[in-house]
């Protein structure tokens, strides 16, 4: 049980993939334009990192050291390969809006660096725990992204959604601000990227508060 | 060179080539489980499209089955008549990374454009992508169109349509594209050539 929640703080907070380690920002910063397409690559993320992690723990007795770095490729990449697949027969609209970023999730690098440094050095209950749970801490940095970029651009929150829950979530949609014209440079990397870096600068501060 | 065949790496290439046939094995057992899923949702996808061109189109999940090859001028075309209009899919491999194929609609009277959707392209994301009609509603700009009343080209080609800022080789594919199908079209079924362009 300590373990599981010492994987929580950490996944979650301490040593969050995007905030702390500063890993995925390729697919975090293009997929986060709006909360929708975000929520659609964290749900893709989270079940590629607990695949993965998953796989690596219970095949960790043949990993030799000398070929890890392949073998963490190949299970990687399976594991990508069988969400694409999962998304595209099941959810056709949500693989044609995320597009090329489904398949780049290969190269996010948090999953290659939870594979080396924890799941292939522990139990595979243990290490699919800390997939879900460092999936999770990207998720909420991505959905807070999306949901922050979305606003300031556009003025709506959950636009799209009928992409990811079918026709009758189209009246998810809220506008929030009237806007005549958004903020567009949160639409833009380099709104993304002050976002980001903004949402670090928070996290810190209430770090530091808590210190003292 | 006699750590290349020994024993450890003989072991080590022989797990590596296990656990390359075990994934293999894996993500072909599930492409195979869903493999008609996939069609099915692709299918749909591009029916969407039609109907999204002509929204009194029938659904008809057969539709698409109906289609035959039809020479258009100088591209090899896949023709359909369906609601009185003439469905054309055609590609071009003008695209900035490759082929383009595009849907074209063309009313009753051969001369007025009821619209074009792109069906599949390789274009860059967030440059030529923006040709497609859930990114941005430059697409929706061939709707009404006739050669009598547009120049098809990209406005640096001297023509009627906008570029993309940072893409011009995706737009200017699609306009071509969509010029000389019109163009040929008209010809073939015999309308005086009422083309503005000199």
């Amino acid at each position: 049980m300590n373990e599981y929640r010492k994987l929580a703080k950490n996944g979650l907070w301490h040593n969050n993939p995007a905030l702390v380690q500063v890993l995925g920002l390729c697919p975090l910063l293009a997929v986060s334009a709006n909360f929708i397409n975000a929520l659609g690559l964290s749900l893709a993320t989270i079940f590629v990192l607990t695949l993965s992690n998953t796989l690596v723990a219970a095949t960790r007795q043949w990993i030799r050291a000398e070929i890890r770095i392949p073998v963490f490729v190949l299970l990687i990449a399976s594991a990508v390969t069988l969400a694409e697949l999962v998304i595209q027969a099941f959810a056709y609209p949500l693989y044609q809006a995320l597009g090329i970023y489904l398949a780049l999730i290969v190269t996010n690098c948090v999953i290659i660096a939870r594979a080396e440094s924890y799941a292939v050095k522990n139990r595979v209950a243990h290490a699919a725990a800390d997939g879900f749970l460092m999936g999770l801490g990207f998720a909420l940095v991505l959905l807070a992204l999306g949901g922050m970029r979305e606003l300031l651009a556009t003025g709506t929150l959950f636009a799209g959604a009928e992409r990811l829950f079918g026709e009758s979530a189209r009246d998810w949609h809220i506008r929030v601000l009237e806007l005549e014209h958004g903020m567009i440079l949160a639409a833009l990397p380099a709104g993304a990227f002050i976002c980001y870096g903004l949402l670090i600068a928070g996290k810190n501060a209430i770090d530091q508060r808590n210190k003292t | 060179m006699n750590t290349l065949f020994n024993l450890q790496s003989r072991h080590a290439a022989r797990t590596l080539a296990l656990f390359a046939l075990a994934c293999i094995a894996a993500v072909s057992l599930v492409y195979l489980g869903v493999k008609n899923r996939i069609q099915a949702q692709t299918t749909a996808a591009q029916l969407a499209q039609y109907r999204d061109l002509v929204p009194e189109l029938p659904l008809d999940a057969e539709l698409l089955a109906r289609a035959v090859p039809r020479q258009v001028g100088e591209h090899a075309t896949e023709y359909l008549y369906a609601a009185r209009t003439h469905f054309i899919r055609a590609t071009t491999p003008r695209g900035y990374s490759g082929d383009i194929t595009l849907l074209i609609a063309i009313a009753d009277d051969n001369r007025t454009l009821r619209g074009v959707r792109v069906l599949t392209h390789k274009e860059t994301p967030g440059l030529g992508d923006k040709i497609e009609a859930r990114i941005s509603p430059w697409i929706h700009g061939f709707a009404g169109k006739t050669l009598a009343d547009t120049r098809f080209k990209v406005k640096k080609d001297g023509g009627d349509f906008d570029a993309f800022s940072g893409a011009t080789i995706t737009p200017r594919a699609v306009v071509n594209l969509t010029g000389e199908i019109l163009d040929a079209w008209q010809k073939a079924s015999g309308l005086p050539d009422s083309s503005s362009a000199p």
